[in-house]
C-alpha cells in the first residue's frame, strides 16, 4: 500500500477514492451511523419504550422545540424546509435554472459550481475538420476535431475536480505533450500499464472503481486509454526535468547578480544637523501656531481620546465559561439535522476551528483506511452543539435586555450563565486588549448614543455578545496655549526634515541643470532630428491638421527623450561632483560593498555606518548603470536625505566564492532551472514552442 | 565508489555483445518502471501547476546519489529500446554530479551506437538541434568554463564519531553527532552553547507532525523568534555554512535570521522528513543518531495556538560527550 502511495501520482488516489466514495457513499450526511437516542435528544431508554410512550416523548420534544427560541423553526418546520429546499434544488437542476434569487445552495456550493463551469466542447459535426495545427521537428501537423473532442471527454472524466475544470487549453496541453513525447520515441504500452497500474493489479480495487465509474458512463477501456496517454505525457515531462544540465556558468551568473561589488559617491542632508542648527534660536510663536494648526498628526498626538462606559454580555466558546452547558428556559438537546444545518450555515468559520490533527483525520493517509476518514462535521459536532445551546441563551438574554433597556445586565448574564464584563472610561486602546469582541466594534460602539443597546448580536470567531453603552466622553482637542510648550521638539524635527528634503531636491535640481548644460548641444541635435522626423512623417501621410501635427511632433520628441534618458543618466554622473561642490556640500565616498538585505534595527551602528548600510540595502542599485545618479532618498532611521552616484561596479571573483555560497547558488540556480522546465508543458509555453495555431 | 560504478558501466557499454544475456530476461515494461523510479525529480500532476504543486521541480536533487541507481538500470537495459534513454539519463546525472568528461563520452557514444534514434535525430532541443547534440555542446561549454575557472569539488558531509551531544528531554534522551568538516563554525557555536548551559531548561517550540521540531527557545519567547543580536545581549548570529547535506529524517539545522544571510546561532531545528523548502537555505550541521522515535512522538502531539506541543516538552539539560 505504501509503495502504491509513493509511486502513483495523486491522480490514482483521487480516481480510486472518488470511485469508492461514489460507490459507497452518495453523501456524507447519509454516511452517518444510526444515532443513539441521547444524540437525538431522547432519553437513553427511548428505544425500549412502547410506541405510545415514544409518541408522547416526541410530542413533548416538539413542544419544547416550538417554545424554546424566539423565531427558531420547530423540528418539523426544519424538516419541511429542508425537503422543500431539496425539491427546489432538484427542480432547478432539471430545468437548468440558475436564478440566484431562488438558488437554494449555500455560498460554498455556488462558488464550487461557478469554478466548475468548464469550457464546453460540443461534439463535432465533422470529426475530420481541422481544430488546430502545430509544428514538431520542422513538420506541420493537424489536430482534428474528433481527436480533440475525444481527448476533452476523456480528460473531463478523469481530471475534472472541484475548482479545476478541464479547459480547451488543458486539452491542447495534453495532445501536444503526447505529440512531443512520441516525436522523441516515448510511448507507454498496454503491457507496461498492466504491469504497473494499481487498479490493474488489484481486482478488488478495480471492481470498486468500476462500480463508481458505471454511474458516470465511464469504462475500464476509458481508464486504460487515459492512463496510457497520461503515462506517455509524463515520460516526456520527467525526461525534460531530469536531464536538465546545470552549467557552472549559470551558477556564476546567478552569483554575480547578487554579489556585484559597488562603490558609491554620495551627498547627505542630515535633518538632525539641521535641527541642531535651528535649536540655537527658539521658534517664533507664529511658526509654532501654524505648525499646530496645519499638522493633524501632531494634533492627534495631543488629542484626548473618546472614552466610553460599556457593559458586555457574552459567551466565549474558547473561554472558561461553560460554553454549551444547560441553562434555564432555552436549553434542549440539539437535533442532528439542526446541527448539520448550523454547520452548513457556518462551515466557513467552523472549518477554521479544526486542529491540524483533526484536519489530518479528514483525508486519506498511509495509516488511515477510507472507512476511518471523518468529515469536518463529525469532528466539530460537539463544538456545534455547544454553540447552538449557548447561542440560544445569549439570544434570549439579548431579547430580554431589549424589552427592558435599563435592566441589570450583570444579573441577566448570571441568569443565563453567560459571561459579563464592564468597561469604564475605556478608549480604543482598552478594547484592543479584548480581541474577543473583534475590531469592527469600534465604528458601531463609538458612534452610538449613551443608553443604547447593541443593534444586533455581535458574532466573532468563538464569541457571541451584545453590549450597552452607558456613557460616552467624546474626544477633545486641547488649545494651542495648552500644548505650545510641548511643541518645539516636534516642530524642530518636522521642520528640519522638511528643510533637509528641500535641500536634497535643490541639489538634484542643480545636478539636472548642470546635466542639461553639459548635454545642451546633444539635446538640441536630438530634438531637431525628432522634429525633422515628425515633418517627414507628416508629409508622407499628408497631414495638415494642426492638432494632428502637434501629436506627431510630440511623439517624435518623446522617442528622442527616451533615447536621451541613458545619456542623461550618465551625464548626471559626470557632473555630480562639481555640481555638489558648487553648492558648498561635501561628496562622501563609500568603500566597495555588496548589497545587503535591509535591517530594521540599526541602533548598534554609528550614524555614518547606519547611512552606509541604508545605501547598501538599496535594491535599485542593481538596476542602475555605473555612473548613474539616484533621485533623493529618505532614510527615516538616520533622518537623512541622500543622493548617490554609482562610482564603480566590480564583478566578484569566481575563485573567491566560498563553498557555502557555491552550494547555495547552485541549489538556487537548479531551482530556477527546474521551475522553468516544469512550466514547459503549460499551455502558454508548449503552444508557443510547437507553434500551435487554433482554427477557431 | 562512484568511479567504480562509472567504470563498470562503461565496461558494460563497450562490451554490448557479452551482456546480451540480459536480453530476453529483462522485460521492457519492468525496465521502464525501474528507470522512472530512479528519477529524482517528478513533475507531479497535470495541468496548470505552479512550483508549489510540483515539489519535484522545487527540490534540488543529489545527482551523485542517483548516478549509481541509474547506472544499474542502464546496464540491465542493454539491447532493449530503453537503453538509449537510460544512457541519456545516466550521462545527464554524471554531468550534474561533476563528471563532465564521462558524460560527454557517453553522449558521443550514443550518437555512434544509435544514429537513427529520435534522441539523435529529432530536432527538438532548445538550440534547434537534437537532444544529444545539445548535450555534447553543454559538456564542451562546461569544460571550457571549468578550465578557465577551476574549482575544487565540494566536500561530502561526514559525521564526526568522536563527539556527540546528548539532549535530555523530560520524555527521554536524544543523541546528536555533527558534520564538523562542512559546518565547523556552526558546530563550534552549538557546542559552546551546550557547554555554557544555554539550552538547559529550554522548551520544544513549533512542531509539525512527522516533519519538524524547533528547539532552543525559552518559554517566555513562546510564539515568536527572538532575533539573535549581540547588541541586545543575545548571542550573535553566525555565518551560513550551507553544505551538501540536505534536510532529511533526523538532520539538525541551525535556524536562519529572516531575510539575512546568516544563521540565528541559537535556535535550531530537527527535520523528520525530506524538507525541500529548507534544502540549501539553512545550515545542516548534525544528525540525530539516537532517540529519533522520541522526537517523532513529540512532533505528533496535539498543538496549541502557537503550534507548540500543548503540553510543554522541556529540554532539561544538554551535555557534550567526547570520545
Amino acid at each position: 500500500m505504501l509503495k502504491f502511495l509513493e509511486f502513483r501520482s495523486s491522480l490514482v488516489l483521487v480516481v480510486g477514492a472518488t470511485a469508492m466514495f461514489a460507490a459507497a457513499a452518495p453523501s456524507f450526511a447519509q454516511q452517518e451511523p444510526p444515532r443513539a437516542p441521547e444524540e437525538r435528544g431522547l432519553p437513553p431508554n427511548f428505544d425500549k419504550m412502547s410506541p405510545e410512550e415514544q409518541a408522547r416523548y416526541r410530542e413533548m420534544i416538539r413542544r419544547r422545540g416550538e417554545g424554546r427560541r424566539e423565531g427558531e423553526p420547530t423540528e418539523e418546520d426544519r424538516r419541511a424546509r429542508e425537503a422543500e429546499r431539496m425539491r427546489r434544488e432538484q427542480g432547478d437542476r432539471a430545468r437548468g435554472d440558475q436564478d440566484d434569487r431562488r438558488d437554494p445552495r449555500t455560498e460554498k456550493e455556488r462558488m464550487r459550481a461557478e469554478m466548475n463551469r468548464s469550457t464546453q466542447v460540443e461534439a463535432p459535426a465533422d470529426r475530420s475538420a481541422v481544430e488546430a495545427t502545430f509544428t514538431i521537428g520542422g513538420e506541420r501537423r493537424e489536430i482534428h476535431a474528433g481527436t480533440f473532442y475525444d481527448a476533452f471527454v476523456l480528460l473531463k472524466k478523469f481530471e475534472e475536480k472541484p475548482g479545476m475544470p478541464v479547459t480547451r487549453e488543458r486539452v491542447f496541453e495534453h495532445l501536444l505533450a503526447i505529440a512531443e513525447a512520441e516525436a522523441l520515441g516515448f510511448s507507454c504500452t498496454e503491457a507496461e500499464f498492466l504491469e504497473d497500474d494499481a487498479l490493474a493489479k488489484n481486482d478488488a480495487l478495480k471492481k470498486v472503481a468500476e462500480e463508481g465509474w458505471a454511474r458516470q458512463n465511464t469504462t475500464w477501456d476509458d481508464y486504460k486509454r487515459y492512463e496510457i496517454e497520461r503515462r506517455t505525457a509524463q515520460k516526456i515531462r520527467d525526461f525534460y526535468m531530469n536531464t536538465l544540465r546545470l552549467d557552472t556558468q549559470n551558477v556564476f551568473d546567478l552569483y554575480k547578480r547578487d554579489h556585484f561589488r559597488y562603490r558609491l559617491e554620495y551627498v547627505a542632508f542630515s535633518a538632525k544637523e539641521t535641527a541642531a542648527e535651528m535649536m540655537k534660536a527658539p521658534p517664533a510663536e507664529a511658526d509654532l501656531r501654524r505648525f499646530w494648526n496645519d499638522d493633524k498628526g501632531v494634533q492627534n498626538l495631543f488629542r484626548n481620546p473618546t472614552t466610553v462606559d460599556a457593559e458586555f454580555v457574552y459567551f466565549d466558546q474558547s473561554g472558561s465559561n461553560d460554553g454549551g452547558a444547560a441553562g434555564p428556559d432555552v436549553d434542549a438537546s440539539v437535533g442532528y439535522d439542526e446541527a448539520l444545518a448550523y454547520y452548513r450555515r457556518n462551515s466557513f468559520r467552523l472549518d477554521n476551528l479544526l486542529t491540524p490533527e483533526q484536519r489530518a483525520e479528514t483525508i486519506p493517509g498511509p495509516n488511515r483506511t477510507i472507512a476511518e476518514i471523518k468529515t469536518p462535521f463529525q469532528l466539530l459536532k460537539p463544538v456545534i452543539e455547544a454553540e447552538i445551546r449557548a447561542s440560544g441563551r445569549v439570544r434570549v438574554a439579548f431579547n430580554e435586555a431589549k424589552t427592558a433597556p435599563k435592566s441589570d445586565l450583570k444579573a441577566l448574564a448570571d441568569k443565563y450563565k453567560l459571561s459579563y464584563v464592564k468597561f469604564e472610561k475605556a478608549d480604543r486602546q482598552a478594547f484592543m486588549t479584548e480581541p474577543r469582541f473583534g475590531f469592527q466594534i469600534f465604528p458601531v460602539l463609538y458612534a452610538s448614543d449613551p443608553g443604547k443597546l447593541a443593534p444586533d448580536l455581535g458574532v466573532e470567531r468563538t464569541t457571541q455578545y451584545f453590549w450597552r453603552l452607558n456613557a460616552k466622553d467624546t474626544s477633545t482637542l486641547p488649545t494651542f496655549e495648552g500644548v505650545k510648550d510641548k511643541l518645539p521638539p516636534l516642530y524642530y524635527e518636522a521642520e528640519a526634515n522638511l528643510r533637509a528634503a528641500e535641500a536634497a531636491k535643490a541639489c538634484r535640481a542643480a545636478i539636472d541643470a548642470a546635466t542639461e548644460a553639459d548635454l545642451k548641444s546633444e539635446i538640441e541635435t536630438k530634438n531637431a532630428e525628432a522634429d525633422r522626423n515628425a515633418e517627414r512623417e507628416a508629409t508622407a501621410r499628408n497631414v495638415t491638421d494642426g492638432k494632428l501635427l502637434d501629436e506627431i511632433k510630440a511623439r517624435h520628441r518623446q522617442i528622442a527623450a527616451q533615447q536621451l534618458m541613458r545619456t542623461r543618466n550618465l551625464a548626471a554622473g559626470r557632473v555630480f561632483s562639481d555640481a555638489v561642490k558648487k553648492l558648498g556640500l561635501e561628496v562622501k565616498v563609500t568603500g566597495f560593498f555588496e548589497l545587503a538585505a535591509p535591517r530594521f534595527d540599526r541602533t548598534a551602528m554609528t550614524p555614518e555606518e547606519s547611512l552606509v548600510f541604508f545605501l547598501r540595502s538599496q535594491a535599485a542599485i542593481r538596476t542602475l548603470e555605473p555612473g548613474s545618479v539616484s533621485q533623493p532618498l529618505n532614510d527615516p532611521s538616520t533622518k537623512t536625505h541622500v543622493i548617490y552616484k554609482i562610482a564603480e561596479r566590480a564583478e566578484p571573483d569566481f575563485a573567491s566564492i566560498s563553498e557555502s555560497d557555491y552550494i547555495q547558488m547552485r541549489a538556487t540556480a537548479e531551482r530556477d532551472l527546474s521551475y522553468r522546465t516544469s512550466t514547459k508543458f503549460m499551455f502558454h509555453e508548449i503552444s508557443q514552442r510547437l507553434q500551435l495555431n487554433q482554427m477557431k | 565508489m562512484k568511479r567504480t560504478v562509472i567504470a563498470a558501466v562503461f565496461a558494460v557499454f563497450a562490451a554490448a555483445p557479452e551482456v546480451a544475456v540480459a536480453q530476453g530476461q529483462e522485460s521492457v515494461e519492468r525496465l521502464w518502471i525501474d528507470l522512472q523510479e530512479c528519477l529524482p525529480k517528478r513533475v507531479t500532476g497535470v495541468g496548470r501547476k505552479g512550483i508549489n504543486d510540483a515539489p519535484g521541480a522545487a527540490t534540488p536533487a543529489d545527482w551523485s546519489k542517483t548516478v549509481e541507481r541509474m547506472g544499474l538500470v542502464m546496464g540491465r537495459s542493454q539491447g532493449t529500446p530503453v537503453e538509449p534513454y537510460a544512457t541519456f539519463y545516466f550521462a545527464s546525472f554524471l554531468f550534474n554530479s561533476g563528471e563532465v568528461d564521462a558524460a560527454q563520452a557517453l553522449f558521443e557514444a550514443l550518437k555512434t551506437q544509435f544514429p537513427a534514434h529520435p534522441l539523435c535525430t529529432a530536432k527538438l532541443a532548445q538550440n534547434g538541434g537534437t537532444m544529444v547534440d545539445q548535450a555534447v555542446e553543454d559538456c564542451k561549454r562546461e569544460k571550457a568554463f571549468l578550465e578557465r575557472y577551476p574549482r575544487k569539488p565540494t566536500q561530502e558531509p561526514v559525521l564526526n564519531d568522536k563527539r556527540k551531544v546528548v539532549l535530555s528531554f523530560d520524555v527521554g534522551d536524544v543523541e546528536i553527532r555533527f558534520y564538523d568538516n562542512v559546518a565547523p563554525k556552526t558546530v563550534a557555536q552549538f557546542v559552546k552553547h551546550v557547554k555554557e548551559g544555554l539550552y538547559d531548561g529550554t522548551i520544544v517550540g513549533r512542531v509539525e507532525a512527522d516533519a519538524l521540531l524547533q528547539l532552543g527557545g525559552k518559554e517566555t519567547e513562546k510564539g515568536r523568534i527572538v532575533p539573535s543580536d549581540a547588541s541586545k545581549g543575545t548571542p550573535p548570529p553566525i555565518p551560513l555554512e550551507i553544505n551538501r547535506a540536505a534536510p532529511k529524517l533526523g538532520t539538525v539545522l541551525m535556524m536562519r535570521n529572516l531575510g539575512q544571510p546568516e544563521s540565528h546561532g541559537v535556535l535550531f531545528e530537527i527535520t523528520l522528513m525530506d524538507y525541500a523548502a529548507k534544502a540549501y537555505q539553512q545550515t545542516v550541521f548534525g544528525e540525530v543518531t539516537k532517540g529519533l522515535d522520541i522526537l517523532q512522538a513529540v512532533s505528533r502531539r496535539p498543538r496549541d495556538n502557537f503550534e507548540y506541543p500543548a503540553t510543554t516538552v522541556r529540554l532539561k539539560s544538554a551535555r557534550v560527550v567526547d570520545g
